[in-house]
């Protein structure tokens, strides 16, 4: 059952029997004032009509005393409510009944009163006993009630109509509140249910400042979240998806390469030079599916909690340069190291590990003969490059994992296209940011800047 | 939901069906059932009658006995006396018998009409035209009222000296106007037959009516209700003449107008059918005028009416005519129904005359009826009983003697002025009178035999100076005691 549809129940119910109690017990009040009523003015009849009955006088047969208490009977306004009999014999009786019989034994000085129900009528007897001279006799008055019941069911019809009324009129008022109530619930609902069939822009405008509007504020806020995570979920997706595709596609090409040369080392006679090149060409491409992997293992382990503790920059400066040297030995580069007493908190070897791979990136760009310099100062790492550069349009996209500006320039040169890729996860793991400023043919620096918070 | 709905709905249900135990009745007569019961339960046998000397008169016959009796009342306000014959009937025999409202049918309505108008011409509403009077017919009216006013008579027609000239004036004036021949409005020749009227100034009332003239003739107007349950009463009256006949009536000694036909001095006269045969009336004989009535409702097919004892003679002093009053009083069995004319209904309470007590009356001059007035006819529906037990004339005696003081007594007390009241009793007959029946909607009865006092009664105030003469000098029932069950029977009440 639907909210409103119970809410206008439920105060209908209520309002219904709180009315039918009030109009209970005041009908019932009512009933028993008039009653009380009646019987005080039926009993002050019959006092007073009864004394003159009772008054003695002598007569001279039972006859005539009979004809006297007949004619005092008769002469009261209300004559046909009265009965009198003597020794069960009724004198008078225009009621119809025997009102003794509802009576217990009717004494002397002694008034009963009972209400009964006679012939579908409510009737009220009064019964008493006197004594005269030549008998004793019941004197009984039948006060038809049927007016005060009557009057009573309709005034019970009268409240039952107004008691309807007003429940109508309160049953449309509730409808109508409960309706203007619930509608911004009504309104959250299809904005709930928009969010879930994917419409996650929806927004709930309700600008009331009760619980319902502060819980559309915190709805909207929730689908601002809502939408963000989506959002993001799908660019993580996406982005899942691309280095995927892109791991796929640099896979494929090392393995293409290992699959042909073996197939030809197994399948054909070639000579022992042939031989000896495919094997290292097989080597080559092991190798590199294998810095290749060892990469990819450094980027799903960054995403990890990395654990920070202090790392003197002189000490990674040293290390670097130590790691790098073979590279540039071999490229025939100078690394310029500038470091200052600063202390960096994070992981030594990924912090290493990047800088290895900025300076490696950097021997790849540069011409032999030239210089690299690596800064360290407080919160700063820079390492610069006087090499070829990278065009402004692809400065946002060289960090994306597999990307290359010249694939064939970096392939021919071992690279894989994830080092960037790795320096950017590793700058994220240590709360840092990477910043990248080059111009094409000059040359090229990144800022590995750590956040005040490191 | 339903959880709940179906628990209350339940209980609901329940409550509703819960009723209190009706009470078993204990089932007794009413007061008219008893009456009948206790008349058809005793053997009439068993309730001596004095014995009555041979003499017929009419429906009743007049005992040997002579009732005396005397009281005053402790205060000196009341006064009864009884000087009364004692009347039986003359068949013997006391019948109770139900009744209802009598009605005048078409049929009678009918035959009237052929009887008075004897094949004349006569016309719907004809004095209810607006037929302007003649010049001669205004002179004669302008001398009738001048000499009344010359004579100094004008309060015999209920205007002042000032009143009567005033009227003078106007019909002056209209005589100016008046053409001198009658113009005949368009009247519609009555077939005899009661046209459905209705009125509706206080309350609706619905009624059928003849109503035709014709003033060579008479005028002859019926009427009956609608219903049986409204106020409107069966009610016949016929007139010989013209309504202009009225006009110029007499008076008699004591100065009562009459509506007689001849002005003059009247001489009031009760002639007692005892004396039917007396040569008192010159005109016509009282027994001539009584036979006349007998015969007309005999050739009417109404035959269970007697006339009353005693006849009202009016003689004019001059000889020239003499006017009689006849009463007839219905009859069930031979008994005689008691005379009682001038008893209104009233409303009490919860008691109502269920209709006014039955009146045919006839006056008969030398030129025969000249005037029927038949109101409220009772028509016998069922004899419960042929001669009911009876209280004895001992007991009714013994009955008026207590509470005869009883009921008078009470009139004493006007308004905390004392109030003197003398009753005479000249008349004790045993009749059958109308009481109502309970739980009868509608115009229901039962005549039941009843001992009626007659006499006369004076009521007057001495106080501060004698005044408001209230002076009966018609016989009228002083007391009646319902002769089943002795109790007193108020006629104004009708039980």
């Amino acid at each position: 059952m639907r909210l409103k549809t119970k809410l206008i129940a439920i105060s209908c119910i209520l309002l219904a029997a709180a009315l039918a109690l009030c109009c209970v017990l005041l009908l019932r009040t009512m009933r028993e004032q008039r009653e009380n009523d009646a019987v005080t003015q039926a009993s002050s009849d019959f006092d007073a009509n009864t004394r003159k009955l009772k008054s003695i006088q002598v007569f001279p047969s039972a006859q005539t005393e009979q004809t006297y208490l007949i004619y005092l009977l008769r002469e009261i306004q209300t004559a046909d409510e009265w009965t009198l009999c003597i020794d069960g014999s009724y004198l008078v009786n225009n009621c119809g009944f025997s009102p003794e019989a509802y009576l217990s034994e009717l004494e002397l000085a002694e008034i009963q009163t009972r209400f009964i129900t006679i012939s579908d009528r409510p009737v009220l007897l009064l019964g008493t006993r006197i004594n005269h001279t030549y008998g004793s006799y019941t004197v009984c008055m039948v006060r038809d009630m049927s007016a005060l019941h009557m009057s009573m069911q309709a005034l019970t019809r009268q409240c039952v109509l107004i008691g309807g009324g007003v429940l109508l009129v309160f049953l449309l008022l509730v409808y109508l509140l409960t309706a203007l109530s619930l509608k911004p619930v009504e309104t959250l609902q299809t904005g709930a249910n928009a969010i879930a069939s994917g419409q996650y822009e929806t927004r709930i405008r309700i600008r009331q400042k009760d619980e319902i509007g502060a819980l559309a504020k915190d709805f909207n806020i929730m689908a601002e979240a809502v939408q963000k995570s989506i959002t993001d979920l799908r660019e993580q997706n996406a982005q899942k998806q691309a280095f995927i595709n892109n791991l796929s596609h640099e896979m494929k090409t090392p393995v293409t390469s290992l699959l042909l040369n073996s197939d030809t080392l197994l399948t054909r006679s070639i000579s022992e030079q042939d031989r000896q090149r495919m094997l290292l060409r097989i080597h080559e491409q092991a190798k590199w599916i294998e810095r290749l992997s060892q990469k990819l293992m450094q980027l799903v382990l960054l995403q990890n909690e990395i654990i920070l503790s202090p790392c003197p920059a002189k000490d990674l400066c040293d290390a670097v340069k130590e790691t790098a040297s073979d590279s540039l030995n071999a490229a025939n580069i100078q690394l310029q190291v500038s470091c200052t007493d600063a202390v960096y908190e994070g992981d030594s070897d990924l912090l290493r590990s990047a800088l290895v791979n900025l300076i490696e990136n950097a021997i790849k760009a540069s011409s032999p003969g030239s210089t690299i310099e690596l800064f360290a100062k407080e919160k700063l790492i820079v390492v610069c490059d006087h090499g070829c550069g990278i065009p402004k349009d692809e400065i946002g996209r060289i960090t994306e994992p597999f990307y290359m500006v010249d694939r064939s320039r970096s392939k021919k040169k071992g690279g894989s296209g994830l080092g960037l890729a790795l320096v950017k996860e590793i700058a994220r793991a240590h709360h840092a940011s990477l910043e990248i400023e080059s111009e094409f043919g000059k040359g090229t620096s990144v800022f590995f800047r750590f956040s005040d918070a490191n | 939901m339903k959880r709940f709905l179906i628990p209350i709905l339940a209980a609901l249900m329940l409550l509703a069906a819960c009723k209190p135990t009706p009470e078993s009745e204990f089932v007794v007569m009413k007061d008219t059932e008893r009456l009948v019961d206790t008349v058809q339960a005793k053997n009439p046998d068993e309730t001596p009658i004095p014995t009555t000397d041979e003499t017929i008169d009419n429906a009743l016959v007049k005992t040997d006995r002579h009732y005396t009796y005397s009281y005053e009342s402790a205060n000196g306000l009341l006064h009864i006396k009884a000087d009364a014959d004692v009347y039986l009937p003359k068949t013997g025999k006391l019948p109770m018998a139900r009744v209802k409202a009598g009605v005048l049918t078409d049929e009678l309505a009918k035959a009237i009409f052929d009887k008075v108008f004897a094949g004349q011409p006569a016309y719907v509403d004809y004095y209810n035209q607006s037929i302007p009077s003649t010049k001669a017919q205004l002179a004669k009216l302008i001398a009738d009222w001048q000499e009344l006013v010359d004579a100094g008579r004008t309060e015999t027609k209920d205007m002042s000296r000032e009143e009567a000239l005033e009227l003078i004036e106007r019909l002056k004036e209209q005589y100016k106007t008046a053409p001198d021949e009658a113009t005949t409005p368009e009247l519609v020749i009555s077939d005899g037959s009661m046209l459905y009227r209705e009125r509706t100034d206080f309350g609706t009332e619905r009624w059928y009516e003849l109503n035709a003239a014709n003033p060579d003739v008479g005028m002859l107007d019926v009427r009956r209700p609608a219903t049986d349950n409204g106020g409107f009463q069966y009610y016949l009256s016929y007139q010989r003449g013209s309504i202009e006949d009225l006009i110029g009536s007499g008076e008699d000694e004591d100065g009562r107008s009459m509506d007689f036909r001849d002005r003059g001095s009247y001489t009031a006269h009760v002639v007692n059918v005892l004396d039917m045969d007396c040569t008192f009336g010159q005109v016509m004989p009282p027994a001539t005028a009584v036979q006349l009535c007998v015969d007309f409702l005999k050739d009417l097919g109404v035959t269970d009416v007697l006339p009353r004892p005693e006849i009202d003679a009016y003689t004019l002093d001059s000889g020239e005519n003499c006017y009689y009053l006849i009463d007839f009083v219905r009859t069930v069995n031979g008994t005689q129904v008691a005379y009682l004319p001038m008893f209104q209904g009233l409303e009490h309470g919860d008691v109502a005359l269920p209709w006014d007590y039955e009146h045919l009356r006839f006056l008969v001059d030398r030129d025969g009826i000249v005037y029927i007035i038949w109101e409220s006819p009772t028509e016998v529906t069922k004899i419960e009983s042929s001669d009911a037990a009876v209280l004895t004339y001992e007991q009714a005696i013994e009955t008026f003697e207590t509470m005869g003081r009883i009921v008078y007594e009470a009139k004493t007390e006007f308004y905390d002025i004392p109030y003197y009241i003398d009753v005479e009793v000249s008349r004790i007959e045993l009749d059958l009178v109308r009481i109502r029946e309970q739980d009868a909607p509608g115009r229901y009865g039962l005549y039941v035999p009843a001992w009626v006092f007659y006499g006369k009664k004076a009521g007057y105030l001495k106080q501060p100076v004698p005044d408001g003469m209230i002076d009966n000098r018609m016989e009228t029932p002083l007391l009646v005691i319902n002769a089943i069950d002795g109790s007193i029977i108020d006629l104004e009440k009708g039980y």
